[in-house]
């Protein structure tokens, strides 16, 4: 019985092996991932709670108890280890002024930046956060600012991570938040 | 007359001449003041924008080795051996009230250490300290080598909890199960029957094979995932009687044999001495196998959305001295996040053989739904406040049918300190094995 479980079980990896090298690597977004599975078993851990190497062994201990896929694992990694060390990112040079405050800026950055992963957004993105639709009626804007300056400045256990983001940025995610309808979405 | 009236038109004219080229020519001027103005703006505009960039250029020339260095000393920390070893857990402190017999303050604490070995190898213990109960219990609820062969396939070896449904090997840790007892059919330690569930929180000792893949194939826009287990293990062994137990079947018979009202099998049961005259198995006792048929299991999961989880799970193997015994387990498991609402639910059928001959069989169940007050409070429009933000009701239904039947209601409330840090508190209304209705209080923390 023994054997044959063995068997079966090279055959298996060696099947799958084999699949890894024909298969297209797929983008994943570790945030949504993060987002979408780990509060099927427990409450969100927040992502600047352990540093990149603990990050590296907690996510595969993940993936072998949890069953998560290899590469959906390793982005969560990714953006887990991102979020506790944020990459530095040179001067971009002077913004035309048009562009400070403007929505659409605001709405790439909420899109580039993983907003999404967490939060719902015209009617898409994860729930793990409240919805970013129609925050601007439930919520001061010396709040939002705050909360995108320093999540943890308005709730010390708040699991949003400090996203580092910049004063002009600040302006044109809190522009692009206020057209957010409430009853936006699909 | 006439000529009066011309020298005036003439004046006239020309006074109109001369107020209307007089204003154009001041225009002009104004005109070409105000370009040499904007000439003059954007030149210096120009200027500013050049001493900003050589600004930036500056401070990124002067930051930029500091934040190369700071890189640098992250990926020495990452490289460092002392990183490869990382210490996480959960415990908890409790106390639990009975209606019958007195409370008692209780705790837990289980530590788990991780070793990084390489990027492939994964050691992994956790050692339970348990201090709840009449005495204090130290157990290594597992110790394993895990060992990555590739993205769909992992090796584990060694002593580790036997993902036999969800619960055992997700669930039970006490800062994620949201209420303080276990569900009816599982019990700590020990084995079938009695209170102590349909089986204990399961770990054994052997070789797994496992892992987890997306079918994006499968469902048009969804990713579903599959994962699966299989595992060969040493298996459960037959229970041996305490020697209270023996005394007293003695006892049972001799009172049997002088007519008394009740039989052994039954004054047995009703003193809770073990088997009743049956046949019980004990799980995860001992690390040596005590045959040699090994115990075989396994489960599949299959995610067809990512908040939706349903599992399949299946045990077999012999557990008597001579592997004449065999026992037959299966079970099924479904997660369900909604919203606010965290649906939960497991069924375990167990059958065996008996000593005496013939089957013995125990199955049970448990839902549980738990409802996060602040997002139900936003679906509703309705504000909330720092505790309801903070709290989760939880409901939680489980029986067990077998030789004694039982069942269990229990009400909870979760305040969530922090994400990893539940206080709860909850009330078991119980039926069935002389069971008493209890108020359980517990802290849990995952560190």
């Amino acid at each position: 019985m023994l054997r044959h479980v063995i068997w079966i079980s090279f055959a298996l990896a060696t099947g799958c092996a084999s699949a890894t090298t024909t298969s297209e690597p797929t983008k994943i977004d570790g945030a949504a991932v993060y987002a979408n599975n780990c509060n099927r078993c427990h409450e969100y851990r927040s992502p600047t709670e352990f540093n990149g190497p603990q990050w590296s062994i907690i996510t595969t201990h993940m993936r072998v108890v949890g069953g998560i896929p290899a590469d959906e694992s390793r982005a969560v990694y990714e953006f887990l280890k991102a979020q506790h060390h944020p990459p530095y990112v040179a001067p971009a040079g002077l913004s035309p002024a048009s562009s400070l405050g403007d929505s659409e800026s605001g709405r790439t950055l909420v899109q580039q930046r993983g907003c999404l992963g967490c939060h719902v957004a015209e009617g898409q993105g994860g729930t793990m956060g409240p919805p970013l639709d129609g925050v601007s009626d439930r919520r001061t804007e010396t709040f939002v600012l705050g909360q995108l300056r320093n999540p943890q400045a308005n709730d010390p256990a708040s699991l949003m991570p400090n996203l580092g983001l910049a004063p002009d940025e600040v302006e044109a995610i809190w522009t692009y938040l206020k057209t957010l309808d409430r009853q936006a979405g699909p | 007359m006439s000529n009066r009236f011309e020298r005036w038109a003439w004046c006239a004219g020309l006074l109109g001449a001369l107020a209307l080229v007089t204003p154009a020519e001041g225009w002009a001027d104004d005109l070409s003041d105000l370009k040499a103005l904007v000439v003059d703006q954007s030149d210096q505009i120009r200027a500013l924008q050049d001493q900003v960039r050589k600004l930036e250029d500056q401070s990124d020339s002067t930051i930029r080795p500091g934040v190369d260095a700071v890189d640098q000393r992250i990926v020495d920390f990452e490289n460092h051996p002392s990183s490869k070893l990382f210490i996480s857990g959960y415990g908890a402190a409790g106390y639990n009230d009975p209606d019958r017999g007195d409370g008692s303050f209780g705790m837990l604490f289980v530590p788990i250490f991780h070793y990084q070995l390489s990027e492939r190898l994964h050691l992994t213990g956790e050692v339970e300290f348990d201090l709840r109960g009449s005495e204090s219990a130290v157990e290594v609820e597992y110790a394993q080598i895990d060992f990555l062969v590739n993205d769909y396939l992992t090796v584990t070896a060694g002593k580790f909890l036997l993902p036999f449904n969800a619960f055992s090997e997700r669930i039970h840790p006490a800062w994620i199960n949201k209420l303080p007892s276990l569900p009816p059919i599982y019990g700590t330690h020990g084995g079938s029957g009695g209170s102590g569930g349909i089986i204990p929180v399961l770990s054994d000792t052997g070789v797994q094979f496992r892992g987890g893949a997306r079918l994006p194939w499968l469902l048009a826009g969804e990713e579903p995932r599959i994962n699966y287990s299989f595992y060969v293990t040493n298996g459960p062994r037959i229970e041996p009687e305490s020697e209270v137990a023996e005394r007293f079947e003695g006892l049972a018979e001799f009172l049997e044999d002088d007519g008394a009202i009740m039989s052994a099998d039954d004054l047995l049961d009703a003193l809770e001495l073990g088997h009743g005259g049956g046949t019980e198995i004990e799980f995860g006792e001992t690390l040596s196998d005590n045959n040699s048929n090994k115990a075989m299991g396994g489960r599949i999961g299959l995610l067809p959305i990512h908040s939706l989880e349903i599992g399949g799970s299946f045990m077999r193997g012999g557990f008597d001295d001579a592997g004449d015994l065999d026992f037959r387990m299966f079970g099924f498991d479904a997660g369900y996040k909604i919203g606010p609402l965290d649906l939960r639910g497991e069924y375990i059928s167990l059958e065996f053989d008996r000593e005496s001959g013939g089957t013995e069989s125990l199955d049970g169940f448990y839902a549980q739904a738990a409802l996060k007050l602040r997002d139900t409070l936003a679906y509703l429009d309705v504000p909330g406040s720092s505790f309801v933000d903070r709290t989760e009701l939880v409901l939680r239904y489980g029986q067990v049918d077998g030789a004694t039947d039982y069942e269990e209601w229990t009400p909870g409330l979760v305040y969530w300190i922090r994400p990893s840090v539940p206080l709860k508190l909850a009330y078991s209304f119980r039926n069935g094995r002389g069971s008493a209705d209890e108020l359980q209080l517990q802290l849990a923390f995952g560190f």
